[in-house]
């Protein structure tokens, strides 16, 4: 055991001679820190902004005059999507989700006003986040670190001489691994501790009871995914003779699997699972919507059978003798049949982004870059699942008012003369307002499950592989 | 010094590492390729399908109403195809092509709600971004560049060979020239067979883009040789070398664009998109609360040729009601303009800024030449808004004049045609072409670096 500390130490010690790696490290704290502090401001600024256009469609909700109430369910309202608890850390996708959607009778609208789509093309190129700088750079930097981890020793000749003073390979290797480890450690703790203070005094971090655990979660992936960058590094760089040649397998890597093969994956994740283009799902929604009967025209034949049931239910003859107003019936049944094509197809849309992204998850056998970022990004609150979560939320916000309304129109509004009739303005306020309530963190985990534990294989494997190199590595 | 050329590309071509590299380029390259043409063959399917759907649609119309119904109810229904269509370079650039929907239904309803709908589409493929051949060439290419080029000095170190090369009768730097001349030909070469792949590939016809490609891709090579040649001559170990140009490629292709991007989004901040949805259905609905008398007035005062119109005050009718949504379009025609101008302004601000950061103007440099960078998006959107335009002077006549279903010829309904601006590539092309030569600038002097040392 203490063979092994000494070797971490001078591993560590080793390391940080040169100044290139001095340079890296602090100039990777800097970037951690300065993609915490623009999230910050971003996060601040977003959910300012989100909370403000909440309260002003509320205000203006309630703040309708005497009115109809379809024509209320057409006036609608709009959910704002807010932004992950932890959204300063990892952006995830919630620059490339829409900000709004707009919540009216008979339709469900899909999300509008991402930033991506009123950013220009730089956005493509990277996002300034700490995650994205943490996926991507920190293995970049662990690499350059540990290069030399064997392959300089055998470069200096002072390989053998560890060997000679009867260390155990194994325990050589294992040594180095820690080493390079406790360099990540020194870059991240201090950095990600700094930042965890201060967006608990800056309050961009909610207290919600379930933060501290997110971040202590994350805290984890990210020790384990510099585990794993650091033991492929050094089993790399046991193969090698010269930290060049180890350097250069080592970049090749790097830019094979955390650069190519994430795009190629999702290429190939559409590909197996193909979602419906935007054209072909609005024509079959189209299509479908079709065959529901349309609660405007509430004579038409299609309400035949349910007028028959109310008129049997309340024993009279005719509609207009009917004590409710069959108007409003025909929108509820309406409504309720629109939603349940609305749903369909929408329920086959986000399963083929499901099945889309497990198949991506599925490659990150490859990469285990794909399985923390997906990971990150549950934890962060900010993966398509809370995006689609949120969605659903606002679908179920929006038929609930407009059915609520519905009810309204059958019960308040009499059947003669419908449309010029009105409801007091005060009804407006009985109605609740949209709020989204946030999944759970088992919730959040459980589409990640894959992911974690391909993690966890990934650190086992290459502790494994390394476990058996010494023969070679002597 | 041609004994020394035939040297130097035989150990280019009998470099396993060399090779492989050159190779897994040029797979990734095809690959690259073959996904874009694939993914732009998806979006020419989807134009048909409009069409189809178009024909579906008027079909369903003809059957569902009456021809005595009157022609607001019908068009209220009536949905047109808006259609941007892909050139074959959008297979080589997919640019924001993902993020704006390539063609999008219009309605004769209020524009402004329309006109910012997106796409439903798998947000994680958004955030890995596109695997394309502009992405090929603007990142990996530079990448291959420093592979192959970081060791052209220290390499003879590391092989002990470096007192042959002090023993030669020319300068150091003649050779060193030479040595990435040799590479920088080979990977000029890999990146013309790519374009031509891709020119094949994708059926473009061969004009003036398929010059301005490759004067971009060229030129991106030059420029990274350049830059590996300039940290070649500090003369220090190979890692150190690759690393620093490592970090050089990291800063100048990833880590500033990201942070310019951040810049430009915090500098031009854009509220405007939702606030003016919010603005605009808040105007039209109070309509319905108005007498229609207020709808009417400002409606005949941007179109007074329907100053003779009468809406009945006491019941719905269709003339109020499209005037109504036009009223609600015309209270944010003012903040919409704004918010183009917004966009228009970060683009600008972005191309500026690509001027002086070469991989970055690469980039943008091939989706402009695709037709999918952020300038293309908002011209089509111009011309949507163009189209609404036309829409509204070919129905307004007849529902003003209480026409009817049977009326309408539906094949006379103006259709939408896009066609995409010509790209300004000029600033960009200028601005690679001086960022060449200002580093070729720095060339002789790196030489004279390189041979002092040695002596």
């Amino acid at each position: 055991m203490n063979a092994l500390w000494m070797i971490a130490r001078h591993e560590v010690l080793r390391a940080l001679r040169h100044r290139t790696a001095r340079v890296g490290m602090v100039a990777l704290g800097a970037l951690v820190l300065a993609g915490c502090l623009l999230g910050a401001y971003r996060q601040t600024l977003q959910t300012q902004e989100r909370e403000a256009h909440q309260q002003l469609v509320r205000a203006q909700w309630e703040g309708q005059p005497a009115r109809h109430p379809h024509r209320v369910a057409h006036y609608g309202t709009f959910a704002f999507r807010p932004a992950g608890p932890l959204a300063f850390f990892d952006p995830g996708v919630d620059g490339f989700v829409g900000t709004s959607v707009y919540l009216e009778a008979h339709r469900r609208n899909g999300l509008t006003f991402s930033e991506a789509a009123q950013s220009g093309e730089l956005m493509r190129l990277g996002t300034a986040s700490t995650a994205f700088v943490l996926q991507l750079l920190l293995p970049l930097l662990v690499f350059c670190l540990a290069a030399g981890s064997v392959a300089g020793e055998r470069e200096g000749g002072t390989w053998r001489l560890l060997l000679a003073q009867g260390v155990s390979p194994r325990t050589l290797l294992a040594g180095k691994v820690l080493g390079v480890w406790l360099l990540v450690a020194l870059l991240l703790v201090p950095s990600l501790l700094l930042v965890a203070v201060g967006a608990v005094l800056t309050g961009v971090l909610s207290s919600g009871t379930d933060t501290l655990p997110r971040a202590l979660l994350l805290l984890a992936g990210y020790g384990l995914y510099g585990l794993i960058c650091a033991t492929l590094a050094v089993w790399v760089s046991s193969w090698h003779q010269q930290t060049r040649g180890a350097l250069m397998t080592l970049l090749v890597l790097w830019m094979g699997l955390w650069l190519v093969v994430p795009r190629v994956a999702t290429h190939v994740a559409a590909r197996l699972h193909p979602a419906p283009s935007a054209a072909k799902f609005d024509a079959e929604l189209e299509e479908s919507l079709r065959t529901a009967a349309d609660g405007h025209s509430p004579n038409s034949p299609a309400f035949m059978e349910l007028k028959q049931k109310y008129l049997r239910q309340y024993g009279v003859e005719r509609v207009e003798d009917l004590p409710i107003n069959f108007g409003g019936v025909a929108m509820h049944e309406s409504e309720a049949a629109t939603r349940a094509v609305f749903e369909e197809h929408y329920r086959r849309l986000f399963d083929a982004w499901r099945a889309q992204d497990r198949a991506a998850l599925v490659l990150s056998v490859l990469n285990p870059m794909l399985a923390l970022r997906n990971a990150s990004m549950a934890l962060a609150g900010t993966d398509s699942h809370h995006a689609i979560d949120f969605e659903q939320q606002a679908e179920d916000h929006r038929y609930a008012f407009i059915q609520r309304l519905n009810e309204l129109h059958t019960h308040e509004i009499r059947a003669v003369n419908d449309r010029a009739q009105r409801l007091d303005a005060s009804k407006w306020k009985d109605f609740p307002p949209f709020e989204y309530r946030r999944p759970a963190l088992t919730q959040a985990m459980a589409p990640v499950g894959l992911a974690c534990a391909a993690l966890l294989g990934w650190a086992v494997a290459l502790l494994a592989m390394l476990g058996l190199r010494p023969g070679g590595a002597s | 010094m041609s004994m020394l050329l035939r040297y130097e590309a035989r150990r280019l071509w009998t470099s396993r590492a060399s090779v492989a590299a050159l190779l897994g380029v040029l797979v990734l390259g095809l690959g690259a390729i073959a996904l874009g043409v694939e993914r732009t063959g998806q979006d020419a399917e989807l134009v048909t399908l409009r069409e189809q759907r178009l024909a579906e649609q008027q079909a369903h119309l003809r059957t569902s109403h009456a021809p005595d119904a009157e022609l607001g109810l019908v068009l209220y229904y009536l949905s047109l195809p808006t259609v941007r269509e892909p050139s074959p370079w959008t297979a080589v650039s997919t640019g924001l092509w993902d993020v704006y929907p390539g063609s999008q239904p219009l309605r004769l309803l209020g524009l402004v709600p329309q006109l910012h709908a997106l796409e439903p589409d798998n947000p994680v493929r958004q955030l890995t971004g596109s695997f394309d051949l502009a992405f090929v060439l603007a990142f990996l290419v530079p990448l291959l560049v420093i592979g192959l080029g970081h060791d052209v000095l220290s390499g003879d170190e590391d092989l002990g060979t470096a007192f042959l090369v002090r023993a030669q009768p020319a300068p150091v730097s003649r050779l060193v020239l030479l040595r990435l001349g040799v590479r920088a030909a080979a990977v000029a070469a890999l990146v013309l067979v790519l374009l031509g792949a891709a020119v094949v590939w994708t059926g473009s016809p061969l004009d003036a883009r398929v010059l301005y490609a490759a004067f971009i891709g060229l030129g991106s090579v030059a420029l990274w040789f350049l830059v590996v040649l300039l940290v070649a001559s500090l003369r220090r170990s190979s890692a150190f070398t690759a690393l620093t140009l490592v970090g050089v490629w990291l800063g100048s292709a990833v880590l500033v664009p990201a942070l310019l991007n951040l810049g430009l989004s915090l500098g031009f901040p854009v509220p405007g998109g939702i606030q003016l949805t919010l603005t605009q259905r808040q105007e039209m609905n109070a309509g319905w609360d108005k007498p229609k008398r207020a709808t009417m007035e400002p409606f005949v005062a941007r179109r007074p040729e329907w100053a003779s119109t009468q809406v009945p005050e006491e019941r719905f009718s269709w003339p109020w009601y499209y005037a109504m949504h036009e009223v609600g379009d015309a209270s944010v025609e003012a903040p919409l303009r704004a918010y183009r101008e917004q966009l228009q302004r970060r683009n600008t601000w972005a191309e500026h800024l690509a001027l002086v950061l070469p991989p970055v103007n690469v980039q943008l440099l091939f989706n402009r030449l695709a037709g999918t960078d952020l300038g293309a998006q908002l011209a089509y959107r111009d011309s949507v808004i163009a189209y609404h335009e036309q829409l509204k002077r070919h129905f307004y006549p007849p529902v003003f004049q209480g026409a009817r279903h049977a009326s309408l010829d539906y094949d006379a309904i103006p259709r939408h045609h896009f066609r995409p601006p010509e790209p300004r590539l000029f600033p960009g092309l200028v601005g690679l072409g001086l960022a060449v030569l200002a580093l070729a600038l720095l060339v002789p002097g790196a030489c004279r670096r390189m041979d002092r040392a040695v002596s």
